[in-house]
């Protein structure tokens, strides 16, 4: 019940921010509950550690970069002069903001790598779940061989 | 000709590598300023594939929309995926730069 709650709240705020697309829609809240769910546990489990911390920054750059991707191309592929100008404009500026963030958890707050790079994941896990689920989906169940 | 510009830019990264562990301070220190050029050929090499993936990817997408408008939505989270794909790539690559230049896993 409460799950459904916070979904359907979820869904609620990516509609009004522009995720009109249901499947795109799915796929950020996916990422976003696993950022927190991921983090949440990070930082219990270790104890509020560096590894914790850095694994929740990771989660918290990997999905800002996934929300600005996924709004961009939604709009992109109805453009009919000029996306992939935009696309590389953009993907470029993401790059370089997500350097300096990067840079700075490593090289001046003492960041773990491997935290970091886990948290940094979690974006992969998503996109790897979403397409095995995709297929699983897709692909009937087998019979017995009885059918015909 | 592309082979012989091909073979002259190996050749001259080989040298500068070759030059450049042959430094002054033979014991160590020379790491930096080659991890520094590693650095940067690396992160230039992935963001440039990267941008070219991404590119190929928007392209192919917007193409097939325009052919069949209807499979729009299905296309578009396809993109989507393949698109946090690539940049997931790129930021791995970003990260293990990164690593190299400040953490310096190869020596000072």
């Amino acid at each position: 019940m409460m799950r459904e709650t916070l979904v359907r709240k979820i869904d609620a705020l990516l509609y009004r921010r522009g995720f009109a697309l249901a499947d795109a829609r799915k796929l950020m809240r996916n990422q976003i509950l696993l950022a927190a769910g991921g983090s949440a546990l990070a930082l219990m489990g270790t104890g509020f550690s560096t590894w914790g911390l850095s694994f929740a920054a990771g989660t918290l750059i990997i999905s800002v970069n996934f929300w600005w991707l996924a709004k961009a191309a939604q709009q992109l592929v109805k453009v009919r002069d000029g996306a992939v100008f935009t696309l590389l404009t953009l993907f470029y500026g993401r790059l370089v903001l997500t350097g300096v963030a990067i840079a700075a958890l490593v090289a001046w707050l003492g960041a773990s790598v491997f935290g970091l790079l886990a948290g940094l994941s979690t974006v992969v896990i998503n996109a790897t779940l979403w397409g095995v689920l995709q297929i699983r989906h897709k692909v009937p169940a087998t019979g017995n061989g009885k059918e015909a | 000709m592309r082979k012989s510009l091909l073979m002259t830019l190996a050749m001259v990264l080989v040298a500068s590598a070759a030059y450049a562990s042959d430094a002054p301070a033979a014991a160590g220190a020379a790491v930096g300023p080659t991890a520094a050029w590693a650095t940067a050929i690396g992160m230039a090499v992935a963001a440039g594939l990267c941008g070219l993936g991404q590119g190929m990817g928007l392209k192919a997408a917007c193409e097939g929309t325009a052919r069949n408008p209807e499979a729009g939505g299905k296309l578009t989270v396809t993109l989507i995926l393949g698109l946090a794909f690539i940049e997931s790539l790129a930021i791995y690559a970003l990260v293990v730069n990164l690593i190299l230049l400040f953490v310096k896993p190869l020596g000072a």
